[in-house]
């Protein structure tokens, strides 16, 4: 999974994204200020940096200018409280890859980091439970070494809890994200095409349901 | 686009109608009275010369078209052109052939300047007098379009100032309601950001624990923002309730909140309102506490002086903080303030007739000092 640089001043929050990302599996690293983000750079090379334009010490829209010219094939996330216009047009004009204003729902800011992720072709594709191995790109599916036959929707539902593993969704919510928002369906539709997953793929223990609200897939 | 910009465009754009319409009316007003003026002025003229001629009607035709031609050169030197014609017999023509017509009075164009054109007959014991008069109107205009542009250059430099003035005006009233948002937003994404946490992962009971902490320190950092907000707003209203209040009982309390800071008061009793000294007090140590390490907070009979030994803040921040200035997230952190403290101290002195200032010198600390006037 990727190595993701979080800089982001108010210490709450740095953890929260943190530990976000460290369930889907991702590692986050922190810093607290301009000075401190460009430090961890020189140390360690990520995949994403996920970047507060308020910072302590300089000017976010600055240092994301430093970082496209030192750092320039590493993707930057802005997350900031700004949600003037002109601020996102600066910031995605900077060379920032997206733009997410806070409050953010930590699902939103998951599924565009790993948006950007796929875009810059960082994303994991091989996923490993137990011994069921998923191809996202190639999208096969083996168990013991043999090829599952999976539907589509079912691939597509797999893929949206391996996406976001450790993570519980609700069942409106994956509805939305496997079917799409015009999918007019019942949750319980969710529920059929689970169950066929467990039972193809043998994952009863690794798909949780979580009660009155939905599935966790865990790894 | 924002409300308060679209707000600001109607208002503007209503304003404009209004000072370009006010100033175009008068305009055609001013105008109307002087063509109107000069039209009485050239039917005169062309009166003068009717008058003229009929006077000398009993002179011999020679002496009279002298005369008559005398005049009429006259009127052609001021840039007036006329015909005087007794039957068939042209007594003086200073008057082009274009401008000829049938209408007593038009606007008529002649080697494209436009003209005032009269034209005037009279039967005299069976002879006709008829008298052409055109009058060049060029300079009547040209007076008018250089008012009319001046308008327009009027117009524009006072919608300009105007604009500017209501332009910082509607901002300066909506720019708190963008930093009040900006300023919830931090605490807002931790309490939603954590409780999704909770919601979501497969979470142990420590990082439960955790979680819970943070929703709950960002619950108490949301009701100190919105308790300084609403400060601002009763100061801003003028709501005070100014009495006598032990100040020493006061650095007391502010000790017990701060065990590390050193006080002392010269003074016994300071009017002001208890709830807004207390906060102003709390928001000074506050801030100092966040830019240094030793800190002192004094009374008098002429201040409260809150010291820190904390860095020298430079010049230009220096002034922006005692001009009351917003402060970007840099500056304000190397002020050692957080969100509405300094603004909410500014407020609570001047509602009492205070003065806050900030003081800071290079081995002196910095001071806050809100002056009693």
């Amino acid at each position: 999974m990727a190595d993701i640089l979080i800089i982001e001043d108010d210490k709450k929050i740095n953890e929260l994204i943190r530990r976000t990302l460290s369930m889907t599996g991702h590692q986050g690293l922190t810093a607290f200020s301009g000075r401190e983000a460009l430090l961890v750079l020189e140390q360690k090379r990520v995949a994403l940096i996920l970047l507060d334009i308020g910072l302590p010490d300089m000017d976010g829209f600055l240092l994301m200018r430093r970082l496209a010219e030192d750092y320039g094939d590493i993707p930057v996330i802005c997350v900031t409280a700004r949600d003037e216009v002109p601020d996102r047009v600066k910031g995605l004009m900077g060379g920032a890859e997206d733009y997410i204003v806070k409050p953010f729902a930590v699902e939103e800011l998951l599924a565009r980091v790993q948006v950007v992720l796929r875009r810059f072709q960082k994303e994991q594709n091989i996923y490993i439970i137990r011994d069921v191995k998923v191809n996202l790109a190639s999208g096969i599916v083996t168990k013991g070494g043999r090829v599952t036959e999976l539907t589509n929707r079912e691939f597509e539902l797999l893929k949206i809890l391996l996406i976001n593993k450790n993570i519980a969704l609700s069942r409106e919510r994956l509805l939305d994200l496997a079917w799409g928002m015009d999918f007019y369906g019942d949750a319980r539709t969710v529920d059929v095409h689970i169950r066929r997953i467990r039972k193809k793929l043998g994952l009863e223990e690794d798909i949780k349901t979580i009660f009155k609200y939905g599935y966790r897939l865990e790894m | 686009m924002q409300v308060w910009k679209k707000n600001f465009l109607i208002t503007y754009g209503m304003f404009l109608i209004v000072i370009y319409g006010g100033f175009l009316l008068l305009d055609n007003y001013i105008s109307r009275n002087e063509f109107i003026q000069w039209v009485e002025h050239a039917y005169n003229d062309e009166k003068s010369l009717f008058y003229l001629a009929e006077g000398l009607k009993e002179e011999e035709l020679s002496r009279m078209s002298m005369n008559i031609n005398a005049a009429v050169q006259n009127y052609r030197e001021s840039g007036i052109l006329t015909r005087v014609q007794m039957n068939t017999y042209t007594v003086a023509d200073y008057f082009p052939e274009e401008l000829s017509g049938s209408r007593t009075i038009e606007i008529k164009k002649y080697k494209g300047e436009r003209f005032l054109v009269i034209r005037g007959v009279k039967e005299m014991d069976g002879d006709g007098l008829e008298v052409s008069y055109a009058k060049n109107l060029e300079a009547l205009f040209e007076v008018q379009e250089r008012r009319l542009f001046m308008f327009c250059a009027v117009g524009l430099a006072f919608s300009a100032g105007i604009g500017i003035l209501l332009y910082m005006s509607m901002r300066r009233v909506n720019r708190p309601v963008n930093q009040i948002a900006h300023e919830l937003r931090t605490p807002l994404t931790g309490i939603r950001g954590y409780a999704e946490y909770l919601m979501m992962g497969k979470l142990t009971e420590e990082d439960r624990f955790f979680a819970a902490r943070q929703i709950v320190d960002s619950a108490k950092n949301l009701e100190s923002i919105t308790e300084k907000l609403l400060i601002m707003g009763n100061v801003k209203e003028g709501s005070l309730q100014i009495r006598r209040m032990d100040i020493r009982r006061l650095l007391d309390e502010l000790k017990e909140q701060y065990p590390d800071i050193k006080t002392d008061s010269r003074i016994e009793y300071l009017n002001g309102d208890e709830t807004l000294v207390r906060c102003l007090l709390e928001n000074l140590t506050a801030n100092a506490l966040s830019a240094g390490i030793h800190i002192k907070v004094t009374v008098d009979e002429s201040c409260i002086c809150v010291w820190n030994d904390g860095e020298l803040l430079d010049e230009k921040l220096l002034r922006a903080v005692n001009k009351g200035q917003e402060l970007s997230g840099l500056a304000e952190s190397q002020a050692g303030r957080h969100g509405y403290g300094i603004q909410v101290c500014r407020e609570i002195a001047l509602a009492h007739g205070w003065k806050l200032r900030y003081l800071s010198a290079e081995e002196e600390g910095t001071t806050a000092i809100c002056r009693f006037r």
